[in-house]
């Protein structure tokens, strides 16, 4: 039965299983890891007996502090890595079939630099009177800068230009409103999270990122067909039956929730949503069916060993995740760019 | 069966289309001539449903095109229009099968039949050998032949092309030619090249945005006609040696 099944998955997605088989593998080791190395090791056996102990009622004997630094700070944090990682590929992979270009993101097109402004917006200045979580606000961020850049990019024709006009308006707008309300400790504080962190995080966080998540990939898998069906344009899916102002309301409104989930716990982070869809179409191909899993997959293991960097690299320091997959992603992303030239 | 009624088109404060009616009958091959500018793709876009008139309709089979769901169009009208490209490494064989698409839906999965409708449209425009090829290593003629089996596995009633002997040469552009005229589905097909275009079996022949003659090849293109539309004369060459007569232009 299991068999007939996993035969059937394998005919619809041809070479995407050893793929997403190693890809899971890397994950877990990625997450191991993570999970035991730190500013207090912690053997990978106390970390295995600890899940064991947590997740399955197993009664192993473990150091109840090395317990709780692994469930509540390690686990929750890889978790929301892993999650912010998987949704920034995806909305990535989504943003570049829909407008056609393959060097936008949410972090280029300014949505990122929406989403930071709005959280900003709640947290710091207090729009919403506290009615308002930095989650809602922002996806209001996300949304007005995604509108505004969209606007400019079809008056100009320029959607990169116009996306980098954008970002640093709602850049400077953030910077503007922490200057007015913030003093010079939280100011601090702010930035370090605007660059990307994911320091602060707890499990409750990840109450929020694993079902963003999850809904946004299912909704972006749903949506596969109609998102290979753009590969020669927009009045080409069109004309095989895609409604495609709908189309993209709806994909639009996901990328933008998945980016202002994720920024408003870890800050903006670049280059995964931008260089993971090339490294996923360059192992398992362009049709969505196959591309969407695996860009989750991958940006999930990038982001997880991205962290991990991020707390090891400087010892006693942590720096900003947003350095770190900027320090990869960059040169990644120039190798995307040459490679581009070439094939011109 | 396809009808235009009273159609349309203003862009900008410019209008495209004057008002036209015409309809188009049950598999023929209904060709698309005038010059450059004088609104060939922008009347194939609107018959397509990928512009929308600002006045009339396009009705299919007497129902008007408006009213129906994209999906429910894309499964009677398929298109390709003039320039299509991508910068996707896409496969020719995940290219055809696109055609598929509005067939297919959550409840309607891909099945084996789908395999072979897509196989059989690749045979059609024999290309079953560039199948695991990525667009970018075609020709100009191979990208065609792949696109045109495309909207073949997409099995509308209604075929509509633009152009699509453009920039090919000559033993492409015969082989397309030869393939459309020979198909069971209903064309609508913009073409350059007025020889050619006499192979078709009626003619829409547009300046300005008007429709200025519509009907058989011999009666559209007449001298009259070609001078007043395209500035040039005509000389029609008919030769036992030929199988068809020449047109010839100065
Ligand atoms: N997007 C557009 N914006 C402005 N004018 C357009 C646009 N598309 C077409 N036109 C104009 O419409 C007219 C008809 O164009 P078109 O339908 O492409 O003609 P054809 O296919 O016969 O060469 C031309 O004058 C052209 O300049
Ligand atoms: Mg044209």
């Amino acid at each position: 039965m299991i068999q007939l099944l996993l035969s059937r998955v394998n005919t619809m997605l041809p070479g995407l299983y050893p793929v997403i088989f190693s890809a899971l593998v890397i994950l877990l080791a990625a997450v191991s890891l993570a999970l035991s190395i730190g500013e207090s090791p912690i053997p990978l056996s106390t970390v295995y007996k600890t899940l064991a102990n947590k997740l399955l009622g197993a009664n192993y004997l473990v150091d109840t502090i090395d317990a709780g630094i692994l469930w509540e700070y390690r686990l929750s944090r890889a978790v929301i890595a892993l999650c912010c990682g998987a949704a920034l590929a995806v909305s990535g992979v989504v943003l570049q079939s829909l407008l056609r270009n393959v060097l936008v993101d949410p972090y280029i097109l300014g949505i990122s630099a929406g989403a930071s402004a709005g959280a900003v917006a709640v947290a710091i200045v207090g729009v919403g009177a506290g009615a308002l979580s930095m989650s809602a606000g922002a996806f209001a961020g996300a949304l007005l800068a995604f509108a505004l850049v969209m606007l400019l990019s079809r008056m100009t024709g320029q959607v990169i230009l116009a996306g980098i006009a954008g970002a640093q308006l709602f850049h400077a707008l953030s910077a503007l409103m922490i200057a007015k309300s913030a003093d010079a400790e939280a100011a601090r504080g702010i930035m370090f999270w605007l660059l990307g962190n994911l320091s602060g995080v707890r499990w409750e966080n990840a109450w929020l990122a694993a079902p963003a998540t999850l809904v946004g990939l299912l909704v972006a898998l749903y949506y596969a067909r109609a998102l290979d069906a753009f590969t020669f344009g927009e009045e080409s899916a069109q004309s095989l039956g895609i409604s495609v102002v709908r189309v993209r309301l709806i994909l639009i409104f996901v990328t933008a929730m998945l980016t202002a989930v994720m920024v408003s716990m870890v800050g903006s982070i670049g280059f995964v949503g931008l260089v993971i869809p090339h490294a996923a179409r360059y192992l398992v191909g362009i049709r969505h069916r196959r591309l969407i899993p695996a860009a989750a997959l991958l940006g999930a293991v990038f982001l997880v060993i991205a962290d991990l960097i991020s707390r090891i690299v400087i010892s006693g320091q942590v720096l900003p995740i947003g350095v770190v997959t900027a320090l990869i992603g960059a040169p990644a992303f120039a190798l995307i760019l040459i490679q581009g030239a070439k094939n011109r | 069966m396809i009808s235009i009624r009273d159609l349309r088109f203003t862009l900008r404060g410019k209008t495209l289309i004057h008002p036209l009616s015409f309809s188009v009958r049950q598999g023929e091959v209904l060709g698309l001539i005038g010059p450059n500018g004088s609104g060939k793709s922008t009347l194939l876009r609107l018959m397509a449903g990928i512009a929308t008139p600002d006045q009339g309709e396009v009705l299919l089979a007497g129902e008007p095109v408006k009213a129906m769901s994209r999906e429910a169009v894309a499964r009677q009208i398929a298109f390709v229009a003039q320039q299509v490209d991508t910068h996707d490494r896409i496969y020719v064989r995940d290219a055809v099968e696109l055609g598929r698409t509005p067939w297919l839906s959550m409840s309607n999965p891909w099945t084996d039949k789908d395999d072979r409708i897509v196989e059989q449209a690749m045979q059609q425009l024999n290309i079953e050998h560039l199948s695991d090829r990525t667009w970018q290593t075609l020709s100009g003629g191979e990208r065609q032949r792949v696109h045109i089996a495309r909207v073949l596995a997409q099995q509308p009633q209604i075929l509509i092309l633009d152009e699509p002997t453009n920039h090919l040469d000559i033993q492409s552009q015969l082989a397309i030619l030869q393939l459309i005229t020979n198909l069971n589905t209903t064309v609508i097909v913009a073409l350059h090249d007025l020889n050619q275009a006499a192979q078709c079996d009626r003619l829409l022949m547009m300046q300005s945005g008007r429709l200025v003659d519509i009907g058989a090849p011999e009666h559209v293109l007449s001298p009259e006609n070609i001078r007043t539309v395209f500035g040039v004369n005509m000389y029609r060459i008919d030769d036992a040696a030929l199988p068809r007569p020449v047109l010839h232009f100065f």
